[in-house]
C-alpha cells in the first residue's frame, strides 16, 4: 500500500465518520418535526416538513462528506507527531516545491505508510445524546397535540360508518318518470327517491341494495305496499302517481336502509284550462239596429295543451211565459298563438240565420277542454247574451223604462178542485155538453198542475216545461196547499219567484225522477202522498173526460190525504231562524208566575279537537315521549285541512325514528305550529305579595282597624 | 446622550464642514454652507423634536372602549391620558390595558372616567361605577336597538312587542312565527319604532323572529323573539248582573272556554235568572272566590248582609270588579263611595282604544257609560287613547276593587278579535283576582352566551338544563338571602351554549332563552351603551384643565432633512464634476 491509496483510505474513513455523525444528530431531530408537524398541521404538513428535512439532511451530509486537504493535514499533524506539522505537503505538487520541501515530503510518504493512525473524529456524545432528547421532547409534544376541531370530525365519520355497517345503503338509485302522454312533457330520470311530477307519471324505480335483501318493497303512507321485483342485481318496481304521497323503502333479510326516512312525491296537479274573454267585453250587449252579425273571442291557455273547445248557443225568442229557447253547439278550432297551451278562439254569428229576432236573446258560452286523461279538465265561459230588447208594452204607457208584462199563473188548492166539481155539477143541468166538458177538462188541468206541484216532493220531474228548472207552465204553491182556500183563489206571482222552496229542492237536491233518492220526507210520509198523487191522477183523469161525479171521490180522497201528509210536520222544508214555542195565550199578560223558573246551565265549553296536536307538540319541546300513534292519526284524519300534511307526516315519521335527532323534533314543532289551536285567553291569579308586602298590607288594616 | 451634548456635537460638526467647505471653495459655496446648517438643524430636530403645549384634563382617563370610531379617536385631545381596551384596533403609542381595573391601577391619579365607543363591557362596569363623568357613545349599528317582549304570556293571550328600529328610515318590521309565516307587520315610524301584536297559543316555549327590512323589502336585521306561553291557572268567578247583556255573553262565553270555574247568576225577571253553576254570597262561598263580578242592578238587589260579607270578603283577599250598565242611583253611589270610589255623572263619550288593545288604526269606537268615577288612591285598571280612565281599581285590605265604566268591549268579539277581547278580560281578571298564585323566579331577560344571567327568587337544589341535557346546579349567593329569607335569593349562570334552557325549581320548568353571541348584534351595542350611560355621574370635583408638553411628530423633520442632504449631495457632485483636479488632491 502505497501513500496515496492509504491517505485517501484515510480520508474516507474520516468522511463516512462526519457523515454518520451529522446523520445521527439529525435525523432523530428531523422526524420529530415532521411527526409533530403531521399532528399539527395534518400529514401533509408532515411530508412537507419531511421533505425540506430531507433536503437538508442531503445538504449536511454532502458537506460532512467533502474533507479537503487542510482538513487531512491538520487532522494528521494534530494525530501523529512524526508528521513532524508538516502533512500539508503531502497535498502539495512536488513540482513546485523546493528542494528541502520535497525531501521533507519523501520522508513524510515512506512514514505514512507504516503509520497507523485514526483519523476520524470521535463520537460527539453529547451532541448525538442532546439531539436525541430534544427529539424525544419534540415527540411527547406531538404525542400530547390535542385538537379539538380537527379530532370531532375525525371520529364523526367512524361513528357514521359503524353505524351505517349496520343498514343496507343504496348503491344505485334510478327513478325513472314518464308523465302521460298528454303532457307532451319528455320522460326522465333522477337519481333520488323523492320527485315532483305531473299527475298520472308513471314512476319506475330501479333500486341496487348493497347488501342484497331477500325481498324489497315500497310501502306508501296510506298502506299501500308495492313490491319490488328482483331483476339481477337491480329491484324494480312500478307505480301510476295519482296523488301525492309518502312512502318508505321496506326491505326484507336485510337490515333497514341507511337513510329509513319517509321519501316524498309530489303530484303536480293538471290545471283546468284559463279563458279569456276578448269580445265581447260586457256580459250583456245589446242588438243595434241593422246589426247582422255578432263576434264572440276569446283566449284560452292551459299547462300541458288544449283540447276541443265547444260554444254554447242558446237562442230565446218570446216574451213572458211564452218563451221558446233553441240550444245548438258549435265546435270551435281554434288559432294557436303559442303551441296548444295558448289559443284564441273567434267565432262570428250570422244573427240572420240563427234567426233572431225581436225581444229574442243570444246566450254564448265557451267550453274549453283539455286533454287530461282519462277525465279531461273542463272549464266554462260566463254567459254572454246579445239582446234585442222587446217592443215597449203599449199597456206601459206613461210609465218609463220597459215593463215586463206576466200573467198571474193561477191556480187551484185541493179543496177548491172539489168546490170546483161539485159547482160544475150543479150547474150541469144548465149548460151544453161541449161547455160543461170544457170547464170539466180545466179542472182536470189545475188537477195535474197541483199533482205535478206534489210530485216534486217525490222527485218526479216535472212535465211541460221547455228546459232547465223554470216552471213556466206549471205554476206552483207548495207551502199553501190544501189550506182552506175557500174565500180566495191564490194569485201566485210571476213564476221565478214562486214556489221557491220546491225549487231549492229541484236546483240543490237533483232528485229528479228517483222517488227513493227524494230524501226530504220520510218514508211512511211519501207512502201517503203517493196515494195522494194516484187520487189526483185519477180525479185527473175522469175531469180530462167531462165526469166530474166520477172524479169527485177521488179528489175528496187525495184531500184527505194531503191533509195527512200536512198533518205531518214534516213535510215542510226546514225553516232557518228561531222557533218559539207557541205562547200560552191563555197567560199571557195576565202576570201568572206560576211555574216560572231559572234556565240552568246552558253554557258548555268549546271542544278542543286539536289538543292532540298540542300534546305533541309540548311533548317535542319537554323531551317527554310523545304519542306518536295519536298524532300520525289525527293527521291522517284531517290531512284534507291541514296544510302541507305530507310534510308534516313526513317529519312526524323522522322525529320518531330518531328520538336523539334534536333538529328533527325543532323541524316537527315548527312544522305543527300552524296547526296548533289558539286557546281562549287563560286566565292566572295575582301573584301573592312577598313577606314584605304581606307586611305593609296587614300593617295598612291594623291602621284602618286602628283609626275605624 | 442628552440633548445639549447632542446639539454641542452637531453645532461642532456642522461648524467644521462649513469652515472646511468655506474654504475650499468652489460655486454656489454660500448655499452649501447655509444648507449644512440647515440640515444640521432638522437633524437635531429629527432626534429631539419640538414640542408644544397642549392642554388636557388633568386627573382624567380617557377609554376607548370597542366601537369606537376613528372620527371620535380624532376628535380627543392629543394631550389626554388614553388607554385603550381589548376588542378595539387602536394604533400603537395607545396604552393597552386588558380591563379597566388593571388600567385604574396603573393610573392612580385617574379620578374621572371618559369613556369613547360603544361602551364598558359587564366586566369592567363595576370598576367604573362613580368614576365616569362622560360617555361619548358610537353611532349605533343599524338594526333593531330597543326590544320590549314579555318574557312570558298566558295561553292564548295576544301579546305585544315593541321596539325601536336605528338607522332605517321607511323600513317595515314583520314578526314570524316559528313556522315562517308572517303574522304581524307594520312599517317603522318616524322615530324607528314599532308595536306589534301576535296571540300566543297553547303552554310551551316557540322562538318567533322579527324581522326588518328596509325600503326596498331587504332585510336588515334578525332578531328572533323567544316566547314562553304559561297555561295560566282557572279562577273562579261570581258573576250577578242584574239583566243580560252583551257583555255578559261574550264574557261568559270567554270564561267557560277558557276553563274559568264560573257561577253566574243574571237575572231575567223577579225571582227567574239565567243561572251557571249553584252560586252563593255567604261567606263560605266568598272565602272560596277569586272574583266577584257585579253590576249596579245587581247591587241594588243585594241584602245588607251580603253586601257586609262581600266587603269582609274583599278585606281578606278577594277581588271585586263593579261593572257599571247604566244612571247610578244614589243609594248604590254612596254605597260605592263607601268603598273609595265616587261616582258622579258625566256625559257619555265615545272612545277609541287602539292604544290599549295593542292594534292600529282599527278604527273601532267604544263607548262610556255615562258616569265618571274618582278615586283618592286608585290606579287605572283601563285607559281610552285620550288618557281618560275607563275603570280604575285600589287595594282595600289585601283584596282589591275595581270599577268598569266601559259599556262595550263585546264589540271586539263582535268584530273578530275575539283574542283581543279575551285578553282584555284576562288581564283585568288578572289585576283584580284573589292574590294566590305562587312567586315565579325572575328569569333573565336577555341572556346571552358567554354573559352572566342572573336568576332570583330560587331555591337551594334549583338546576338549570340545557337543551342538550346537561344540567349546572344553581348555587346562591350569599349575599342576596341574608339569613333565612330566601326569597330574593339569586344566583348567576353563564350559558355555553345558546338556545332554550330550562330552570327546574320543585319540579316545575322555566323556560328561558340564551341568545348566541352573534345573534341581535345591534340589540346588545345599545344595552352595552345604555348601561355605561346609567353609569354616568358627576364625580366629585371637575376636570381641572391643565397642559403637557406633546412632541411633533419626527417624519416631517426627518424627510426634510433627506431632502436637504440629497440636495448638498447633488450640489458637491456638481462640485466634483466641475473641478476634477480639486477631487484628487483632496483624496490625496
Amino acid at each position: 500500500m502505497n501513500a496515496d491509496t492509504h491517505l485517501a483510505a484515510l480520508r474516507s474513513a474520516a468522511a463516512r465518520r462526519r457523515v454518520a455523525i451529522a446523520l445521527l444528530c439529525a435525523v432523530p431531530l428531523a422526524l420529530a418535526l415532521a411527526a409533530l408537524a403531521a399532528r399539527v398541521g395534518g400529514i401533509w404538513a408532515g411530508a412537507l416538513v419531511a421533505a425540506c428535512a430531507a433536503v437538508v439532511l442531503g445538504g449536511l451530509a454532502r458537506r460532512a462528506w467533502r474533507i479537503d486537504a487542510a482538513w487531512l493535514a491538520r487532522r494528521l499533524d494534530a494525530a501523529s507527531p512524526c508528521m513532524d506539522d508538516s502533512a500539508a505537503l503531502l497535498f502539495a505538487e512536488s513540482a513546485q516545491l523546493s528542494n528541502l520541501e520535497r525531501l521533507q515530503q519523501a520522508r513524510l510518504r515512506s512514514r505514512l505508510t507504516d503509520l497507523d493512525v485514526d483519523l476520524r473524529p470521535p463520537w460527539p456524545r453529547r451532541a448525538i445524546a442532546a439531539s436525541a432528547c430534544a427529539a424525544l421532547a419534540l415527540f411527547v409534544v406531538a404525542a400530547l397535540w390535542t385538537s379539538p376541531p380537527r379530532l370531532a370530525p375525525a371520529t364523526e365519520p367512524a361513528a357514521r360508518t359503524a353505524a351505517t355497517a349496520s343498514a343496507t345503503t343504496l348503491a344505485q338509485v334510478e327513478l325513472a318518470i314518464a308523465p302521460p302522454a298528454y303532457t307532451g312533457l319528455p320522460a326522465r330520470r333522477e337519481a333520488s327517491l323523492e320527485a315532483k311530477a305531473p299527475e298520472g307519471a308513471r314512476l319506475r324505480w330501479r333500486l341496487r341494495f348493497a347488501p342484497q335483501p331477500t325481498a324489497a318493497a315500497l310501502v306508501l303512507h296510506d298502506g299501500h305496499r308495492l313490491a319490488l321485483a328482483r331483476d339481477g342485481d337491480d329491484w324494480s318496481g312500478e307505480h301510476t302517481l295519482t296523488a301525492s304521497t309518502l312512502y318508505r323503502v321496506a326491505l326484507d333479510g336485510a337490515p333497514a336502509l341507511a337513510d329509513d326516512r319517509l321519501f316524498r312525491l309530489d303530484a303536480r296537479a293538471d290545471q283546468p284550462p284559463e279563458l279569456r274573454v276578448l269580445a265581447p267585453e260586457h256580459t250583456l250587449s245589446l242588438f243595434e239596429p241593422g246589426q247582422q252579425s255578432w263576434t264572440f273571442a276569446a283566449e284560452a291557455s292551459d299547462d300541458y295543451g288544449l283540447g276541443a273547445a265547444e260554444l254554447l248557443l242558446t237562442l230565446t225568442q218570446g216574451t213572458g211565459e211564452n218563451i221558446a229557447f233553441k240550444e245548438q253547439t258549435i265546435a270551435l278550432a281554434g288559432e294557436p298563438l303559442d303551441g296548444p297551451r295558448r289559443i284564441r278562439y273567434r267565432h262570428t254569428l250570422d244573427l240572420g240565420a240563427l234567426g233572431l229576432a225581436q225581444g229574442g236573446d243570444v246566450i254564448v258560452r265557451l267550453v274549453v277542454h283539455d286533454n287530461r286523461q282519462p277525465k279531461p279538465n273542463t272549464t266554462r265561459s260566463a254567459s254572454f247574451i246579445l239582446r234585442w230588447p222587446a217592443e215597449p208594452s203599449s199597456d206601459s204607457a206613461g210609465l218609463e223604462g220597459i215593463v215586463q208584462k206576466t200573467l198571474p199563473a193561477y191556480f187551484r188548492s185541493q179543496r177548491q178542485i172539489i168546490i170546483d166539481s161539485e159547482a160544475l155539477l150543479t150547474e150541469r143541468a144548465t149548460l151544453d155538453e161541449a161547455k160543461f166538458l170544457a170547464r170539466s177538462d180545466a179542472i182536470g188541468v189545475d188537477q195535474k198542475i197541483l199533482r205535478l206541484r206534489y210530485g216534486q216532493f217525490l222527485g218526479e220531474e216535472s212535465e211541460g216545461h221547455g228546459g232547465g228548472h223554470g216552471h213556466a207552465d206549471d205554476a206552483a204553491h207548495a207551502d199553501d196547499d190544501g189550506h182552506d182556500h175557500s174565500a180566495h183563489d191564490d194569485a201566485a206571482p210571476a213564476p221565478t219567484g214562486f214556489g221557491q222552496a220546491g225549487d231549492v229542492v229541484a236546483e240543490y237536491g237533483h232528485v229528479h225522477d228517483i222517488a227513493e233518492a227524494a230524501t226530504l220526507l220520510d218514508a211512511d210520509i211519501r207512502a201517503i202522498l203517493k196515494s195522494a198523487l194516484a187520487e189526483m191522477w185519477q180525479a185527473e183523469l175522469h175531469l180530462r173526460q167531462g165526469h166530474p161525479d166520477l172524479a169527485l171521490p177521488y179528489e175528496q180522497r187525495a184531500l184527505e190525504f194531503v191533509k195527512q201528509v200536512q198533518q205531518s210536520t214534516r213535510i215542510y222544508l226546514a225553516r232557518v231562524g228561531l222557533e218559539l214555542p207557541a205562547p200560552d195565550e191563555t197567560r199571557r199578560l195576565s202576570g201568572e208566575r206560576k211555574d216560572l223558573i231559572d234556565r240552568v246551565g246552558s253554557l258548555t265549553a268549546a271542544a278542543d279537537d286539536e289538543r292532540t296536536i298540542a300534546q305533541l307538540w309540548q311533548a317535542l319541546a319537554d323531551g317527554g315521549t310523545p304519542d306518536w300513534a295519536a298524532a300520525t292519526s289525527w293527521l291522517r284524519a284531517h290531512q284534507a285541512r291541514t296544510p302541507d300534511a305530507l310534510g308534516v307526516l313526513a317529519a312526524l315519521d323522522a322525529a320518531q325514528r330518531d328520538p336523539a335527532c334534536a333538529d328533527c323534533r325543532a323541524r316537527l314543532r315548527d312544522l305543527l305550529w300552524p296547526l296548533l289551536p289558539t286557546p281562549a285567553a287563560a286566565t292566572a291569579p295575582r301573584a301573592a305579595p312577598d313577606a314584605a308586602g304581606r307586611a305593609y298590607l296587614d300593617a295598612l288594616r291594623e291602621a284602618a282597624k286602628g283609626a275605624g | 446622550m442628552t440633548s445639549s451634548t447632542v446639539a454641542l456635537l452637531l453645532v461642532l460638526a456642522a461648524l467644521v464642514g462649513t469652515v472646511r467647505t468655506w474654504r475650499r471653495g468652489g460655486p454656489r459655496r454660500v448655499m452649501r454652507v447655509t444648507l449644512q446648517l440647515v440640515a444640521a438643524a432638522l437633524l437635531y430636530a429629527v432626534l429631539f423634536p419640538p414640542a408644544t403645549r397642549e392642554q388636557f384634563a388633568a386627573g382624567e382617563l380617557v377609554v376607548l372602549t370597542p366601537g369606537t370610531t376613528t372620527e371620535q379617536r380624532a376628535a380627543l385631545s392629543p394631550a389626554s391620558t388614553l388607554v385603550a381596551l381589548p376588542g378595539i384596533d387602536a394604533p400603537g403609542g395607545i396604552e393597552r390595558v386588558p380591563d379597566l381595573g388593571t388600567a385604574l391601577r396603573s393610573h392612580p391619579d385617574a379620578r374621572r372616567l371618559h369613556i369613547v365607543g360603544g361602551g364598558l363591557p359587564a366586566r369592567d362596569r363595576d370598576a367604573a361605577r362613580g368614576l365616569v363623568a362622560r360617555f361619548d357613545a358610537a353611532p349605533l349599528p343599524r338594526g333593531v336597538v330597543e326590544l320590549d317582549a314579555p318574557t312570558a304570556v298566558r295561553a292564548g293571550s295576544v301579546w305585544r312587542l315593541a321596539g325601536r328600529v336605528e338607522g332605517v328610515g321607511d323600513g317595515r318590521v314583520e314578526l314570524r312565527d316559528p313556522a315562517g309565516a308572517v303574522v304581524a307587520g307594520m312599517a317603522l315610524d318616524g322615530d324607528g319604532r314599532f308595536t306589534l301584536s301576535a296571540p300566543a297559543k297553547g303552554a310551551g316555549e316557540a322562538l318567533f323572529a322579527l324581522r326588518v327590512l328596509d325600503r326596498d323589502g331587504t332585510p336588515v336585521d334578525d332578531v328572533p323573539v323567544p316566547l314562553v306561553t304559561r297555561a295560566g291557572a282557572p279562577l273562579r268567578l261570581l258573576l250577578l248582573a242584574g239583566a243580560p247583556d252583551p257583555e255578559l255573553k261574550y264574557l261568559r262565553r270567554w270564561a267557560v272556554d277558557a276553563g274559568v270555574q264560573l257561577d253566574s247568576r243574571l237575572a231575567l225577571t223577579e225571582g227567574v235568572a239565567l243561572t251557571e253553576g249553584a252560586l252563593a254570597l255567604d261567606a263560605a262561598a266568598l272565602a272560596k272566590a277569586d272574583l266577584v263580578l257585579v253590576d249596579e242592578r245587581a247591587w241594588a238587589a243585594l241584602g245588607t248582609t251580603q253586601k257586609a260579607a262581600l266587603t269582609a270578603a274583599v278585606r281578606d283577599g278577594l277581588g271585586l270588579l263593579l261593572r257599571v250598565t247604566g244612571p247610578l242611583p244614589p243609594a248604590i253611589a254612596s254605597d260605592w263611595a263607601a268603598l273609595g270610589f265616587r261616582v258622579q255623572a258625566q256625559e257619555p263619550a265615545n272612545l277609541a282604544l287602539d292604544h290599549a288593545l295593542g292594534l292600529s288604526g282599527s278604527g273601532f269606537v267604544f263607548a262610556r257609560h255615562a258616569i265618571d268615577v274618582q278615586a283618592d288612591d286608585a290606579a287605572p285598571l283601563l285607559r281610552a287613547d285620550d288618557g281618560a280612565p275607563l275603570a280604575l281599581w285600589r287595594a282595600q285590605a289585601q283584596g282589591r276593587i275595581g270599577v268598569w265604566a266601559l259599556a262595550d268591549a263585546w264589540r271586539l268579539a263582535l268584530a273578530g278579535e275575539r283574542a283581543r277581547y279575551a285578553t282584555l278580560w284576562s288581564d283585568t281578571l288578572a289585576t283584580l283576582s284573589r292574590a294566590r298564585a305562587a312567586a315565579t323566579p325572575q328569569l333573565p331577560r336577555e341572556a346571552r352566551v358567554d354573559e352572566r344571567a342572573i336568576l332570583c327568587g330560587i331555591a337551594t337544589g334549583d338546576r338549570v338544563e340545557t337543551a342538550q341535557g346537561t344540567s349546572v346546579a344553581m348555587l346562591i349567593d350569599p349575599i342576596t338571602a341574608p339569613g333565612a329569607t330566601a326569597a330574593h335569593a339569586c344566583a348567576a349562570y353563564w350559558p355555553a351554549k345558546a338556545g332554550w334552557h330550562a330552570l327546574v325549581s320543585g319540579g316545575q320548568r322555566w323556560p328561558f332563552h340564551v341568545r348566541a353571541d352573534d345573534e341581535a348584534k345591534p340589540l346588545a351595542a345599545a344595552a352595552n351603551q345604555q348601561a355605561t350611560r346609567a353609569l354616568v355621574a358627576a364625580p366629585g370635583e371637575r376636570a381641572e384643565l391643565a397642559t403637557r408638553p406633546m412632541s411633533w411628530p419626527r417624519w416631517p423633520f426627518f424627510l426634510a432633512w433627506l431632502a436637504v442632504i440629497a440636495l448638498l449631495w447633488w450640489l458637491e457632485r456638481q462640485r466634483v464634476a466641475l473641478a476634477p483636479a480639486d477631487d484628487t488632491s483632496d483624496a490625496a
